[in-house]
């Protein structure tokens, strides 16, 4: 590369070039990684689905609802297999959806509601309660209750505060994955082409990728290392469970693309050595 | 004296060392480009981060141990006292069949598991107002059948204390009227929704109301008193 005539202030213009090119990179890599995963509602779903979350959630908010009924006059028994799992992931899933899409984030629990009023129904036949102790206001004001609580369990904490920001960043984060991508494009680019010996082409971009990889190496590397993950502190057992899942998966896709990185700049070192040796050949 | 082994190449050296240093300036770049929000990000971090590992179990701790002490007076220095969820104490009304653990704080595990002082409140011995719930188809079931006169005994690891039913009354659930927590005399509040034996929630709460018989005073607590 001939752009200035001291050879010495050609090799800080490439390294600096190169340094350009490995933020460029790195900035890519980790868009990628965040665009993929927290920013994609499949991959929310899916991570639900893979731990211990509905199963959890489920024991919670019959653990709630046993509390309400403890108020109310019904035996431990009524809601001990009352919350169906089916149901509580459908309603979930659905609160991710208007989430991602930038719906209203309401729980609808007409089904539950549905469900609470037959089950109540046949306790108080089954068990023979008498009209004295039955209040339609009383009754509805338990079901209302009940109904908030399931609300409460089903609507994921903090997502209400985040959501604004996810659907404004959401665009903006294709736009910076596209530019930083196009950046480093030209950048190798102008290595390829602006250099007479192409081995010292690919050692610049050699730079600019293992940079990036040892960067996108080292942050999954201290996470993991540290346990940071594990001293999380949420308000529920099933919260912890998804938000540590979800943290693990963004780390150890990112960790991938190190590798992956790391792989690249292995195959450079080779292309480079062979191209050199062409050169001096 | 020449240096002995094998030298490495200048190459090699490119290759090996220019990468970490990258990664070096790579870190004061986004310091400086980040420096601004990297305090915050820390702060909002460590909200979220604990030393210990969050227990989610629905157990509680009882630190209530039976005494025989009857000394009119204990040192609030003496006393291991009650944080929230913690059983310190029991609450029985013999008359009524009244029995339960008594815990600070009216959440949900004081009251699964038996009835609960609003932690806004006193403990007893504190000379100011004892606020206590309990579900009325469980653990305040008893209330329903107590009288004026009637003993409610509460068991303390620092004391045992009598209290003697003065009144009950029924109030809404928000009424104020209820309760004086500013009260300059030791009393005792138990309450409980009401009608009693109803399926589903009520808006009423009924309301016992006894003072003071005997028990000791805490001291030790304001300046005055040391």
């Amino acid at each position: 590369m001939k752009i200035f005539k001291n050879p010495k202030l050609n090799t800080v213009f490439s390294l600096i070039l190169s340094f350009i090119m490995g933020i460029c990179i790195l900035a890519c890599s980790l868009l990628c990684a965040v665009r993929f995963t927290v920013f994609n509602e499949d991959f929310l779903i899916e991570t639900l689905n893979n731990t211990d979350y509905y199963p959890n959630l489920c024991s919670e908010i019959s653990e709630n609802l046993m509390d309400i009924g403890d108020a109310s006059g019904l035996n431990k028994t009524f809601f001990e297999d009352f919350v169906d799992e089916v149901l509580v992931r459908r309603d979930v899933e659905s609160y991710i959806y208007k989430f991602y899409s930038g719906r209203e984030l309401k729980v609808n629990t007409t089904n539950f509601e549905k469900a609470l009023r037959t089950a109540l129904n046949t306790y108080i036949s089954q068990n023979g309660i008498k009209s004295e102790s039955l209040s339609q206001k009383n009754i509805n004001y338990f079901v209302k209750e009940a109904s908030d609580i399931y609300a409460s369990g089903i609507a994921l904490k903090y997502f209400p505060s985040i959501q604004k920001s996810v659907m404004k960043y959401t665009t903006r984060f294709n736009i910076f994955i596209a530019v930083t991508a196009v950046v480093a494009i030209a950048i190798a680019l102008f290595f390829i082409f602006t250099n007479e010996w192409k081995h010292i082409a690919v050692r610049y971009i050699y730079y600019a990728f293992s940079s990036a990889a040892l960067f996108t190496f080292i942050i999954p590397a201290v996470v993991f290392a540290s346990g940071i993950v594990s001293k999380l502190t949420i308000l529920t057992r099933s919260l912890n469970y998804m938000y540590t899942a979800c943290i693990n998966s963004v780390f150890t896709v990112i960790l991938v693309i190190a590798v992956v990185l790391i792989f690249i700049s292995a195959v450079l070192v080779i292309v480079h050595n062979k191209l050199r040796k062409n050169a001096s050949g | 004296m020449k240096k002995s082994g094998k030298k490495i190449s200048p190459q090699l050296k490119k290759f090996v060392l220019i990468p970490p240093a990258m990664v070096l300036a790579m870190c004061i770049f986004f310091v400086a480009l980040f420096f601004p929000v990297i305090s915050d990000a820390v702060s909002i971090g460590n909200m979220f981060l604990s030393d210990k590992q969050v227990d989610y179990s629905k157990s509680f701790d009882n630190i209530f141990v039976p005494t025989a002490d009857d000394s009119d007076t204990v040192n609030a220095s003496d006393i291991d006292f009650p944080t929230i969820n913690k059983q310190f104490g029991d609450l029985t009304i013999k008359s009524c069949d009244v029995d339960a653990r008594l815990f600070f704080g009216d959440a949900a595990i004081p009251l699964r598991n038996g009835v609960g002082i609003y932690a806004g409140s006193f403990i007893p011995g504190y000379g100011k107002t004892i606020l206590v719930a309990g579900h009325n188809n469980t653990y305040f079931n008893g209330l329903k059948n107590v009288k004026k006169g009637d003993t409610v005994k509460i068991r303390t690891s620092y004391g045992n204390y009598k209290y003697e039913v003065t009144e009950t009354k029924i109030y809404n659930a928000s009424s104020k009227k209820s309760y004086d927590l500013d009260a300059d005399e030791e009393n005792l509040i138990l309450y409980t929704c009401y009608p009693f034996d109803q399926v589903g929630l009520t808006e009423k709460r009924f309301f016992v109301y006894a003072k003071k018989v005997s028990g000791p005073r805490i001291i030790g607590l304001y300046d005055e008193e040391k």
